[in-house]
């Protein structure tokens, strides 16, 4: 084995057994000491940050990718399921930024969760979600990916349902694990397809095998998987739901890690997709519906973690754009800078609401920038990464993004949807920043306003920096697998810029309307619309669950009881019973011509049957 | 008795007096960081630290923008000027003259 | 009067005689035969006891008043099911309310249920819990939910198909390369010479 791809191989496995002796220790008896979620846990993903480093300076350096077959796991003559490893430069790459985001979140889950008395179990699930998703990141067949997408399932459904004390967190944990099911069901479909038709779950080999054959079916189950997983229209109401659980959950799951794994399957699928035209256009029309719907409904939210929820799930259907216009190093590189200053906006909005004694709505707040100046500057940083300023982070993926759509040949209107949903990030962005930062204070007036605390404010630090410099840092050391355009009109070129600003405009001034309001306005049409989350969960959620269980109690308890008592069962037997019996006993009422004649009848049947035997 | 007892409530009533406001900033030993007191209808305190955070981290995105700006506006404005197809002379396109003979 | 034997096992030991005695007695001078005797009074102690069991479904006023106080009901809230043979019995037809409906702040007996001790049930309680079906009021009506949500839907679709037929693209002609576009590397025969590509027309 060379020595570069000995070492990428070797950190990668010390990355897996820094992260996983932790958890193997807590299958100790002993009860762990009260410190140990932040002396354990967070020095092991410090540390296997630190580790992880050392592959991607290998692959900036030198481009390694390696592929590692390590065992056997079962084969059958013509199919087989191995153990192997992919650290290509997708794994390479977003392996230290998942593990980068994770160590921030622990430290900041140490401050957010400290009256919390299961902390260390608390930290024990984080843990383990940041295996799987490891797992995931870097498997290279579809079996291994499949670990990897359950386990982050699971635990999605573990921490969202971490205060199952409340029944709202328990319908949030139902929520997202049924949604998720029902894009495993494509996943497993897809799983099958491969399996029958390619005879593979390795990805060479599935790659290589499925030339030439009609994708479509096995295409769209992967993307209702993404569509799952990632919140795509349809299968999205889960993701604002998911907000129940605790911040630090929001800022690792539902932003930056856990949610961008239906896009991460995508990316990596994408030898099979780019040469079906459907599979392109299904991805970039969901997409743009979803970034649109989304970033709608995040328009007149209150709750500020639910603002950024819908501006998460909108980017997410930017990324899903991005993988129509079959372009997945772009959306891999949303995805990156995406994690930074998502989880530092999850971690900001927890910062304050934690300062506002829980108070979640943004009305509520205000004037925050005298009050807790860091955190209301971070999250502006956040704010203005998120529209894509120039030279931030999310402006190198974003403006990327935007420049591919105009420059490709693809459906009008997604476009057109996709540009009105950027503006709208600059829209939504501002309203919080108006509300939370801008102003005057509207809490109550006994606010506990602190944070002053080291593990307040490294992580946002932290993650500040990551959004600052992140996007230039991975832009110039990714090498484009794409030749990009490389000139284009101005107007093209300054598109996404030109929307968000035109974006920015029309939110301050509406902001600047609010003050001076005439007569007080009924509340429109389009205002619930977009209050009520585009009614999709008021209607869903109740005329489905309604039929299916009146159907299923109908069934259950109704119709079956007609059937199998009334029908089949014991009165069946009445009924056929009674009949004959009546007629047998009524037949012998002693009278002895009856008897004389039956007994005549079996005789001249007896005498037949031995004549004519 | 009674008496003494009253004196130390006046006692600890004058003390909670005394060590109100807002200058309270302890050192606490098992957290990190100062601790601040709860404050009831008045402004927060804030630490010199804390703002001096807020302040580096607020101007170095901004020079990181600014100076990008400056040095490297072509990723914002695009690195090459489109070309204007009607500026074009006959003459780079190697289209004679229209009056020129074969 | 027959003692069912899972009510007389409840008793204290010292009433055992006295249950087996009546029992006995049932069985000696009950109306049928001893054995059906037996068996119509017996039944497994996990099922529901007498008093619980639904009964026929209420005729008259006074039949109505006595469901009505054996569900915790006042008589003008009690309502049974129509009697279509379904098994309803006497069970009170409550309003179709779930219990997210319910109001947070009162002190339940079940705060996660909102549900106080001895409250009659809904029929299709579970259907009615937190977490699954929803019956709060909304500030909008249900049919224009409907109607703005497939609408909005129905015309996404129909503009994704405009979309589709009236496509976006910025003219680009493909890329050129040197060497007659990269002939030879591309795998071209050396042997013949590509034919020249005129871009131009006089």
């Amino acid at each position: 084995m060379l020595p570069t791809s000995l070492m990428m191989t070797s950190s990668l496995i010390l990355v897996f057994f820094l992260l996983s002796y932790p958890v193997l220790t807590t299958l100790h008896p002993n009860p762990r000491e009260e410190g140990w979620a932040l002396l354990k846990v967070k020095t092991a993903v410090k540390l296997a940050f630190f580790v992880s480093l050392l592959p991607l300076f290998l692959l900036f350096n030198e481009g390694a990718e390696v592929i590692v077959t390590n065992w056997n796991w079962t084969n059958t003559l013509i199919f087989d399921i191995n153990i192997s490893f992919k650290f290509d430069h997708y794994s390479t790459i977003f392996t230290p930024i998942a593990l980068y985001v994770t160590w921030s979140i622990l430290e900041f889950a140490s401050w957010y969760m400290h009256a919390d008395p299961y902390m260390n179990r608390f930290f024990k699930y984080l843990l383990i979600f940041l295996i799987a998703m490891i797992v995931l990141v870097t498997a290279n067949n579809m079996f291994q990916l499949f670990i990897g997408w359950e386990g982050v399932g699971i635990m999605s459904f573990l921490l969202i349902g971490w205060w199952y004390g409340r029944a709202d967190a328990n319908t949030a944990a139902l929520q997202a694990v049924l949604y998720n099911r029902v894009g495993d069901i494509g996943l497993i479909f897809a799983m099958a397809w491969m399996a029958t038709n390619l005879n593979s779950w390795e990805m060479q080999q599935m790659f290589v095998s499925a030339k030439g054959l009609d994708l479509t079916f096995p295409l769209i189950g992967l993307i209702v998987a993404a569509t799952g997983k990632s919140a795509q229209f349809g299968l999205h109401p889960w993701l604002p739901s998911a907000m129940e659980g605790p911040t630090p959950v929001s800022a690792l799951l539902h932003s930056s890690t856990m949610v961008v794994t239906g896009i991460f399957l995508l990316i990596r699928m994408s030898p099979l997709m780019e040469n079906n035209q459907t599979a392109l256009t299904t991805c970039l029309c969901l997409g743009a519906l979803t970034t649109l719907f989304t970033a709608t409904c995040a328009l007149t939210q209150n709750d500020i973690k639910k603002i950024v929820a819908f501006s998460t799930s909108s980017q997410l259907g930017l990324m899903m754009v991005t993988i129509g216009l079959n372009q997945p190093q772009l959306a891999f590189l949303h995805i990156c800078t995406h994690a930074f200053f998502k989880a530092m906006l999850f971690l900001c909005s927890g910062s304050i609401i934690h300062s506002l004694n829980d108070e979640q709505d943004i009305r509520k707040m205000g004037g925050m920038h005298h009050l807790t100046p860091f955190t209301s500057s971070c999250l502006t940083i956040g704010s203005l990464a998120l529209t894509g300023t120039p030279f931030l982070a999310g402006f190198f993926s974003k403006d990327a993004i935007i420049e591919a759509l105009n420059n490709s040949n693809l459906n009008a209107w997604a476009l057109a949807a996709t540009l009105l949903a950027t503006s709208f990030t600059a829209i939504y962005s501002l309203r919080v920043v108006f509300f939370v930062s801008m102003g005057h204070p509207r809490f109550l007036p006994l606010s506990p306003i602190n944070e002053n605390n080291p593990a307040v404010i490294n992580p946002i630090k932290r993650l500040a920096w990551g959004s600052i410099i992140a996007g230039l840092l991975i832009t110039s050391n990714i090498i484009p697998h794409k030749t990009s355009i490389l000139t284009m009109p101005p107007l093209l070129k300054l598109a996404a810029l030109i929307v968000t600003i035109l974006g920015l405009i029309i939110a301050l001034e509406l902001a600047s309307l609010t003050s001076k309001q005439f007569k007080p306005t009924s509340q429109l049409t389009l205002h619930h619309f977009s209050n009520m989350l585009g009614f999709f969960p008021a209607v869903t959620h109740r005329l489905v669950p309604k039929l299916n269980l009146i159907l299923g109690q109908a069934i259950a308890s109704q119709a079956i009881d007609q059937t199998w008592l009334e029908k089949v069962g014991p009165k069946a037997v009445t009924s056929l019973n009674v009949p004959i019996v009546a007629m047998v006993s009524n037949t012998q009422r002693g009278m002895i011509k009856t008897y004389l004649t039956l007994f005549l009848l079996t005789l001249t049947f007896a005498v037949l049957l031995l004549a004519f035997k | 008795m009674s008496s003494f007892g009253r004196a130390l409530g006046i006692l600890r009533a004058g003390s909670r007096l005394v060590g109100r406001g807002p200058q309270r900033i302890t050192t606490r030993k098992a957290g990190g960081g100062p601790h601040i007191e709860p404050q009831y209808r008045e402004y927060p305190q804030v630490t010199k630290n804390q703002k001096f955070q807020a302040e580096l981290l607020s101007s170095a995105m901004w020079f990181w923008i600014l100076w990008h700006c400056w040095h490297d506006p072509d990723a914002v404005l695009g690195h090459f000027p489109w070309p204007d197809a009607s500026e074009w002379t006959d003459e780079e396109l190697g289209i004679p003259a229209d009056d020129e003979e074969e | 009067m027959r003692t069912s034997p899972s009510v007389r096992q409840q008793r204290p030991v010292n009433m055992a005689g006295v249950g087996f005695r009546r029992w006995a007695q049932a069985l000696s001078k009950g109306k049928g035969s001893g054995i059906s005797a037996l068996l119509s009074g017996s039944r497994a102690a996990s099922g529901s006891s007498k008093d619980t069991v639904l009964g026929p479904p209420p005729k008259s006023p006074e039949e109505m008043a006595a469901a009505a106080k054996k569900y915790n009901l006042r008589l003008e809230d009690y309502a049974p099911y129509p009697d279509k043979g379904e098994g309803f019995g006497d069970y009170p037809k409550l309003p179709d309310r779930s219990q997210a409906e319910r109001d947070p702040w009162y002190k339940w007996d079940h705060p996660d249920l909102r549900r106080n001790w001895g409250e009659p049930m809904h029929w299709d309680f579970d259907m009615y819990i937190r977490n699954r079906v929803d019956t709060s009021p909304s500030p909008v009506p249900w049919s224009t939910m409907c109607k703005q949500l497939f609408g909005f839907i129905g015309f996404m679709l129909f503009m994704f198909y405009l979309g589709e037929t009236f496509r976006s693209y910025q003219p680009v002609a493909p890329k050129q390369y040197p060497y007659k576009n990269l002939y030879l590397e591309k795998g071209g025969d050396p042997e013949k010479q590509p034919e020249e590509v005129k871009n131009y027309e006089i």
